[in-house]
């Protein structure tokens, strides 16, 4: 398996699956604590990190299931206001921005209007085509389930090529499909190094 | 106005396969041939972005495009794209201070509201839909 290495002052975005593993620490401690430890490189500046709107929207849906699912709370009024603690905690941390992907998000640049103005969603249509996952097994009943990308999935990685970024950070392997379009910085495998 | 953008990785491997002095050359004999307008500063800092394709880079440029920028790397407007997210979801309301120390302060905050081993992957599966 070869190296993937992401360097200080990288441009890094961040997947939802990085955020519920740092706020939900009760299930897979050290992909937890490899999501902190992330974060907190981000926090202090050793790498940019990129927060879209597409992975708040996904995050708030994750959070809905979780409380929802398995919390004691089934009150959807404060189930919104614990999940907006988590969107407003996540935006005290420092040298995260915050991104829709279009150009407002971008110092005025003329090159730059004209290069990024357009939706990402018959990008990421057309690199679904391409990036077609595999037959895989469920992991309960054994029985075929296709296993790859899902549709948001590629809209990370198309936002993430958007913005720029180097790397998506991330616990989830199918991304490793798109790695021609952005390389996945895969956080518990031994070899991403960060 | 073609852009040509070069990331950090493709800026190594083109160094790598001409050398820095290998591709100011590339660029000026590219200029003179498609008598196009080449702008660059500080070419060599960290970030800069230049498109350059690895393989054949002078037919690839000569077919793409017909005329040269190099640009400095897209910064990304924190406060005004920040804001801009925030106001979606919370408008009215002010963003919220920064913390010194916010990612070790708020770790594990959802803990508290669930109990010990939620299946998170069939979570986020549901959650893709």
């Amino acid at each position: 398996m070869p190296l993937t290495v992401a360097n200080k002052g990288e441009r890094i975005y961040i997947d939802t699956m990085v955020l519920v593993y740092y706020f939900y620490t009760k299930q897979h401690k050290q992909f937890s604590e490899q999501a902190k430890r992330f974060l907190q490189r981000v926090e202090n500046n050793k790498f940019e990190g990129v927060i879209s709107s597409v992975t708040l929207m996904e995050l708030i849906k994750v959070l809905r299931e979780l409380l929802i699912t398995y919390g004691p709370i089934h009150d959807m009024n404060v189930i919104e206001s614990i999940i907006n603690q988590q969107i407003k905690e996540l935006y005290s941390m420092k040298h995260i921005c915050f991104v829709e992907g279009r150009p407002p998000d971008f110092e005025p640049a003329t090159e730059v209007e004209k290069l990024y103005y357009y939706t990402i969603i018959n990008k990421s249509l057309k690199l679904l085509q391409t990036c077609t996952g595999k037959v895989g097994a469920n992991y309960q009943s054994g029985l075929p389930e296709h296993s790859g990308l899902h549709p948001i999935d590629i809209m990370h990685v198309v936002l993430a090529k958007q913005l720029n970024c180097n790397h998506i950070a991330t616990f989830e392997w199918n991304f490793r499909e798109a790695q021609g379009e952005v390389p996945p910085l895969i956080l518990q495998d031994n070899n991403s190094l960060w | 106005m073609s852009i040509l953008l070069l990331d950090r990785k493709e800026q190594e491997r083109s160094l790598f396969e001409y050398g820095n002095r290998g591709i100011y050359e590339r660029l000026a004999r590219f200029q003179s041939e498609q008598n196009a307008s080449l702008q660059y500063d500080s070419l060599w800092i960290p970030k800069v972005k230049l498109f350059i394709s690895y393989t054949n880079f002078d037919r690839y440029l000569a077919d793409l495009f017909d005329q040269l920028t190099v640009c400095t790397a897209i910064p990304l407007s924190d406060s005004a794209s920040s804001t801009a997210t925030w106001k979606a979801m919370f408008n009215g309301e002010p963003l919220p201070e920064i913390e010194e120390n916010a990612v070790e302060k708020y770790a594990g905050s959802l803990d508290q509201y669930l109990p010990d081993n939620v299946p998170i992957e069939k979570v986020i599966k549901n959650a893709k839909g």
